[in-house]
């Protein structure tokens, strides 16, 4: 009877372990596909994708190991399976950890709105955080050579990130080698240079309208973590690392997506230890862990949600798909790229050098603030603009002045082509 | 016998409050400016049982964002008393704020008359009393709330967790100043930690439970402000222009509206209480600390802060008097000491219930439309078209919207309305200008239909002279207000 007792219960730990397996994988596919589902548009999300897109198959460009592999898989597909995959390498990283520990830390990653990015907006940070993590687990099983042989990989999809993860990687190999002089010092300089250089971004919160960021749940879970468990030991190196890729994350667009995935294998080993310690009333706890959860499902639901909402719409490519190729069209600096999509020329666009969108954005100050008629022009030509696209959120930014004042008023060099929905076409006859 | 008897003067007290309450309440057949907005908020339930969520007279249309657990409650017992409810519910939540007094007070103290005493009080204090009397006011039920809630943390044990967590939900559901129920908590936190007091375990756990929970709701509530808002949404986006004097505060205002002997008897409560390290006076302290560096940080509208800060300085009163009582004992006095307690005891009751009965007049009459104003306001409902705008000064955008049904260009609910501080620019400069041209251009951009002129408006700019062109503007009412159509 005994024997059969401990039978049951090995194996329905094992059925548990599994169905917790499967719901993770189920987790996945739910924030993986759920922007595309929500969204109206088939259309990829926001504007980055599309500047890849413009340049598949090509072997020059930002990012062009992730343009090549766009010239020979949908972008879908890619996204999918490099997100998939991720898990799985997460998994096997987080070998020091428990089963539980494992499965629940990939769950917060999955809802976190850095996953929902990095796996739904077309960008290359996709394709270098996979690699990153493929090295990371060379790494760890000791095979450095191909662990700096990926992470050479991850310098096709982005330079900094690639420069970034073979900086980690030596200073992994420093910590295991007890070369301790060196490892501070190399941390010290990372401090030194991420404190110094560049300017903070103060858009970290996704939940504060961060472009991409970090729950607010999740951050102020891991701070009451702090608080709680400051002095455990097991925690410490996690602080350290957390607090200097928390800093790295407020220069560098790609530390959001690392800080993440610390945070949440952060939050996961402390949410056992809050489930393990000892508490007057079950109540409370169960209800503190089942808000937290809740709260961090909500920010990954309300993020996938807004940016299921993100533009383009239809009626941008509707519009562009009216006017010939190679023509120069004139819009904001994000609309760049869905120009060149659509196989016209744009002036400019957001992967370009700041200096030079700097450049341009002085010369169009004056084409939007003024209503000196031979300097709109003289700008205009300057640039051999064809035409002007327009959106409700444009006319808002740039106001009645300007640009738009003579787009109503001067018949003569423009015409209206084209209105749908807000979305205008305007021809300016050179 | 004896909790017989104080539950019977209790109930007394209870009455004689709700009774001091109706009676204001009903000297006016209207609500205030707020009054009307809840009133319409609890309308459409009434008729869709679903809540408001896009408003389409206020700002020309626009989305709002609101917890509706208030006006779903106030639309229950609409069913049952029509639009008595908005006065009578409101009137008796309040109330209860008696029975919380006192048992707050009776376990500060345990003097069973004082703490009748302190719920007596309680019951009259003008900066409560006047601002829960014709506005269908939230607050008459957060208020007391929040101070069961004190009541409940402040002997917490396991039996009572469960209902500490339910009304800490309800809070959070009801109003975004269960805020300053967890801030006060922490600022307890910080005080008992300061006197290496040592907070129970339990009491700890209640913290962090209500601190996440409050944090999760208030998220959940307003995840549009914040989105839209960032960080800055502590400051509602409120108009640039009035951002200064919105949450000035002012003591003199604050010594009348809380009674200045329950000032000075409730903060000696509190230094004593701190100096004796008597931990039911430190939750109070609590409160009192959080509620106060919000008013300074100016994060929190003195009107609000006011009544929190003077029902926990009641509250904390009872202690001093609990000591003055007990001191008193041991004088010389033993043979006056009757009529010695009565006249101070008598001097505090003066100084709380004047000032509410002086002002809750004064608010009754002064803050409500008049009959021409409702009048009019009715005939501009019968007489025009649905769509029309009508523009109004700040102070009366939901009398508007609510009496006469129609659209308008700005009121004071200023979350996620659209650029608030252009719009109370544009409609001061309609008020103030001299220039037809400009007032034209003003119109033009909101789509005005009638323009409102209430008596306010004019004694504060005067007369406005482009309103005299009658090709443009076709007088209808000429009294206090004046309305007039624009037709050109």
């Amino acid at each position: 009877m005994n024997t059969a007792s401990k039978e049951y219960f090995s194996e329905h730990q094992r059925y548990i372990k599994l169905a917790a397996e499967i719901g993770v994988l189920i987790l996945a596919f739910v924030f993986l596909l759920l922007p595309g589902t929500l969204r109206e548009s088939d259309f990829p999300i926001g504007e980055e994708a599309y500047y890849h897109l413009a340049r598949s198959e090509s072997v020059f460009g930002t990012g062009f190991g992730w343009n090549f592999l766009l010239g020979y898989f949908p972008l879908n597909f890619l996204l999918l399976f490099t997100g998939l995959l991720s898990l799985l390498f997460i998994f096997l990283n987080l070998k020091m950890l428990k089963l539980e520990e494992k499965l629940l830390a990939l769950g917060f990653f999955i809802v976190s709105p850095a996953f929902v990015y990095l796996f739904n907006v077309g960008e290359r940070f996709g394709a270098g955080f996979l690699f990153s993590l493929i090295a990371s687990y060379f790494l760890f099983d000791k095979k450095y050579l191909i662990a700096a042989a990926i992470s050479l990989l991850i310098l096709l999809f982005d330079i900094w990130m690639g420069f970034f993860i073979l900086f980690l990687i030596m200073l992994y190999f420093l910590l295991m080698k007890e070369k301790k002089k060196f490892f501070y010092l190399l941390i010290g300089v990372f401090l030194f240079s991420t404190l110094l250089l560049g300017d903070f971004s103060i858009g970290i919160v996704s939940d504060l309208g961060a472009k991409v960021g970090s729950s607010v749940f999740a951050l102020s879970f891991a701070l009451g973590c702090f608080l709680f468990f400051w002095n455990k030991k097991k925690f410490l190196l996690l602080y350290w690392a957390a607090g200097l890729l928390f800093l790295f994350s407020l220069k560098v667009e790609f530390g959001i997506f690392y800080f993440s995935l610390l945070l949440s294998t952060l939050m996961s080993i402390c949410f056992f230890e809050l489930l393990r310690a000892k508490w007057e009333s079950k109540l409370i706890r169960d209800l503190i862990l089942l808000i937290i959860v809740c709260g961090l499902m909500f920010s990954g639901l309300s993020y996938a949600n807004r940016i299921s909402k993100e533009k383009p719409a239809d009626d941008i490519f509707n519009a562009l798909n009216k006017l010939p190729d190679d023509a120069v069209v004139f819009s904001g600096v994000e609309y760049g790229n869905w120009i060149e999509y659509s196989g016209k020329k744009s002036v400019w666009h957001s992967f370009m050098n700041r200096d030079k969108i700097e450049r341009i954005e002085g010369d169009f100050s004056a084409v939007l603030d003024s209503r000196d008629y031979s300097g709109v022009i003289g700008v205009l030509e300057k640039y051999e603009i064809d035409y002007i696209l327009l959106d409700d959120e444009l006319r808002k930014r740039w106001g009645e002045s300007g640009l738009l004042y003579l787009l109503r008023y001067n018949t003569e060099d423009f015409r209206l082509l084209f209105e749908d929905d807000g979305v205008e076409i305007w021809r300016f006859f050179r | 016998m004896q909790i017989r008897r104080s539950y019977k003067i209790l109930i007394l007290i209870f009455l004689v409050v709700l009774f001091a309450r109706l009676y204001f309440s009903f000297q006016t057949s209207y609500l205030d400016n707020s009054g009307y907005l809840v009133k319409r908020y609890s309308e459409n339930i009434l008729e869709t049982g679903k809540p408001l969520l896009y408003d389409q007279l206020s700002y020309n249309g626009r989305e709002v964002l609101y917890s509706p657990l208030w006006h779903y409650i106030l639309s229950i017992f609409r069913i049952v008393f029509g639009d008595l409810a908005l006065k009578l519910i409101p009137a008796l939540f309040s109330s209860l704020l008696v029975v919380v007094v006192y048992l707050l007070s009776k376990r500060i103290v345990d003097n069973n008359e004082l703490a009748l005493f302190i719920a007596l009080m309680s019951g009259f204090i003008p900066a409560f009393f006047i601002n829960t009397l014709i506005s269908a006011s939230i607050y008459s039920l957060a208020v007391p709330i929040m101070f069961y809630l004190i009541y409940l943390f402040m002997d917490l044990d396991k039996e009572k967790v469960g209902r500490f967590v339910a009304f800490s939900f309800f809070l959070s559901l009801l109003h975004p100043v269960s805020i300053l129920f967890s801030l006060g908590l922490l600022a307890y936190y910080l005080l008992s930690s300061s006197e290496n007091m040592k907070i129970e375990r339990i009491k700890g756990e209640a913290m962090v439970f209500n601190l996440i929970s409050t944090f999760f709701l208030q998220f959940l509530i307003y995840k549009k402000a914040f989105l839209e808002y960032g960080f800055s949404v502590i400051w509602h986006n409120v108009p640039s222009q009035i951002l200064g004097s919105y949450f000035d505060f002012d003591i003199f205002g604050m010594l009348y509206t809380t009674g200045a002997l329950t000032l000075i008897f409730g903060l000696a409560g509190i230094v004593l209480g701190i100096a004796k390290k008597k931990d039911k006076i430190l939750l109070v302290s609590g409160l009192v600390l959080a509620t106060l560096i919000l008013l300074w940080l100016r994060l929190l509208e003195p009107r609000i802060g006011l009544m929190f800060l003077s029902v926990a300085l009641v509250v904390a009163s009872a202690f001093t008097l609990n000591i003055f009582l007990s001191y008193l004992g041991k004088t010389k006095l033993p043979y006056h000491r009757l009529s010695f307690v009565m006249i101070v005891l008598g001097l505090i009751i003066l100084s709380l219930a004047v000032p509410s009965f002086v002002l809750a007049s004064k608010h009754v009459k002064e803050s409500v439309p008049s009959a021409y104003e409702i009048l009019v306001l009715e005939w501009i409902k019968e007489n025009s078209l649905p769509d029309v705008t009508i523009v109004a000064p700040l102070g009366k955008g939901h009398i508007i919207t609510d009496v006469a049904e129609k659209r308008t260009v700005l009121d004071d609910n200023f979350l996620l309305a659209p650029r608030t501080s252009e719009r109370y620019s544009d409609v001061e400069k309609l008020y103030s200008t001299k220039s037809e041209v400009e007032a034209l251009e003003i119109i033009a951009k909101y789509n005005i239909d009638y323009v409102f002129i209430p008596i306010e408006t004019e004694l504060k700019y005067g007369k406005i002279k482009w309103i005299d062109d009658e090709y443009c503007f076709k007088g209808i009412f000429f009294g206090t207000p004046k309305v007039y159509q624009v037709s050109c």
